[in-house]
């Protein structure tokens, strides 16, 4: 993966794109080959890896919406208080929730949970920001505006960014680069460069999702 | 909606006021020996004159620390022992193999061991009370270790957490409704367990508890007093199940939107 890229693992479930994923962020131990990041073979789960997960739980639900992102950068940053508290203000405001700080995580719908781990992720200022198909469990309307606004957030970020999905639309939407992996058994069967990031709607980018859909048929 | 949630309350009140009743009337009409089944009227000002004369808040007190204090040392055991389960597979076994041996173990059969090893004295009663505790503490926060979701538990890991920081930081938070779970049980058998071994121990110290208060008053014949001690017993048996324990709930449970399923 290059510096600031986008990059999107995209394949049927059970091509493995979700254990590569969990690799990378160093909860599972790669099959074969080693997984390095800045020369530095990757061994355990740490801040500098941030996960997205798909599931709503991953939010500390004893914590409220600003809690969370204050626990993660006091663990993870060492910060302190006054100090955390302004800079997780700052991400909360930046997924458009700055109303709902004091919210706990049960008050809140998928998408603004989704945010909240977003914020929190960001907040953590990562060298990789990894996300496991965190707009999965979404509506189908919510789950546009969150990718939307993932672009936008991106553009004001620049984070390095590996993301996994089932959904073509969705790799075309955000990938930089597109690796199509398919299933049984998993195998890679291109790196795409994709020319029409952001674009999916355009000519150009709907025959990068033709080209996406005849890969994995 | 006030009408709605204190009806059940005034009915409640009301109920307990209808029993006072009968149970003066049955005493009055029958001539009932009051050595035997002192009237309702009696018991109550036996009971004002020993709250107000500092004799049933002394013992008590005396009851409740002897009860806290083997309630924070079994609590404390409980959280090493379970922690010891979640991160070892060992740990995990002895604990499995421990609960099932000594939770089915009502704790007053240990208390000829207790007098033996203890004497008479607050130790032994400490030890009862932690036996008491121990086992359904340790059970529920067990429970609560394993039943959280794996996701809560990488974040922790992603956030660089591992062993006792991750327990600490978020095992045991997330865990909390069955750990609350298990401090009610805990408590329930507690009270239960020190009251009745406060009769086989007496009076340890200066002060005795109310169990002793009871059996005291039983020997000297006051039984107003005796029924005094007991409806202490039930009053603070009350206060703590729906007055703290429903306000620990609105802090903490309810207001997470987090519950024990079990």
């Amino acid at each position: 993966m290059r510096e600031g890229e986008k990059f999107v693992l995209l394949g049927p479930s059970g091509c493995g794109k979700s254990t590569l994923l969990k690799s990378v962020a160093g909860f599972l131990p790669p099959a074969a080959g080693t997984l390095t990041l800045d020369g530095r073979v990757i061994a355990r789960p740490g801040p500098d890896r941030v996960v997205v997960f798909q599931e709503f739980d991953q939010l500390l639900p004893w914590k409220t919406v600003l809690g969370n992102v204050v626990y993660a950068l006091r663990v993870a940053r060492r910060m302190t208080a006054g100090a955390a508290r302004a800079e997780a203000a700052r991400f909360v405001a930046m997924v458009g929730l700055d109303r709902f700080t004091d919210a706990y995580p049960h008050q809140l719908s998928g998408g603004m949970k989704q945010r909240v781990a977003i914020a929190r992720s960001l907040a953590l200022d990562p060298r990789m920001l990894l996300m496991d198909e965190p707009f999965a469990s979404l509506d189908a309307l919510t789950r546009r505006r969150m990718q939307e606004e993932l672009l936008g957030i991106w553009e004001a970020t620049r984070k390095t960014l590996l993301f996994v999905t089932h959904s073509i639309d969705e790799a075309v939407l955000l990938g930089d680069r597109i690796l199509v992996l398919s299933s049984g058994p998993g195998r890679v069967r291109r790196i795409l460069v994709n020319p029409a990031v952001g674009r999916r709607d355009t000519p150009e980018g709907q025959a990068v999702v033709r080209e996406v859909e005849a890969l994995l048929a | 909606m006030m009408r709605l949630t204190r009806a059940p309350l005034v009915r409640k009140a009301g109920i307990v006021l209808g029993l006072l009743v009968l149970w003066e009337a049955w005493t009055r009409l029958f001539r009932v020996s009051p050595l035997l089944f002192p009237p309702a009227s009696a018991v109550l000002r036996a009971f004002g004159r020993a709250l107000a004369g500092g004799e049933i808040p002394g013992y008590a007190a005396q009851s409740l620390k002897v009860l806290l204090t083997g309630m924070a040392i079994g609590t404390g055991i409980a959280l090493v022992l379970t922690t010891l389960a979640v991160t070892t597979r060992l740990g995990a076994e002895l604990l499995e193999t421990l609960t099932s041996m000594f939770n089915p173990l009502p704790a007053i059969a240990l208390m000829p061991l207790a007098l033996l090893w203890f004497g008479l004295g607050t130790s032994s009663l400490v030890f009862v009370v932690i036996h008491s505790v121990l086992w359904p503490m340790a059970l529920n926060t067990y429970t609560g270790f394993v039943t959280v979701p794996p996701t809560l538990r990488r974040v922790g890991q992603n956030l660089g957490l591992s062993g006792w920081r991750l327990v600490a930081g978020i095992l045991l938070p997330a865990a909390f409704p069955y750990i609350l779970s298990g401090i009610k049980i805990g408590w329930a058998f507690a009270w239960r367990t020190i009251i009745a071994a406060e009769m086989v121990f007496g009076v340890a110290g200066s002060q005795g508890g109310l169990g002793w208060f009871i059996y005291q008053n039983r020997f000297e014949m006051n039984t107003d007093l005796v029924f005094a001690g007991l409806l202490t017993v039930i009053l603070i048996g009350l206060l703590v199940e729906n007055l703290f324990f429903r306000w620990l709930e609105r802090r903490t449970v309810l207001r997470w939107g987090m519950s024990a399923s079990h």
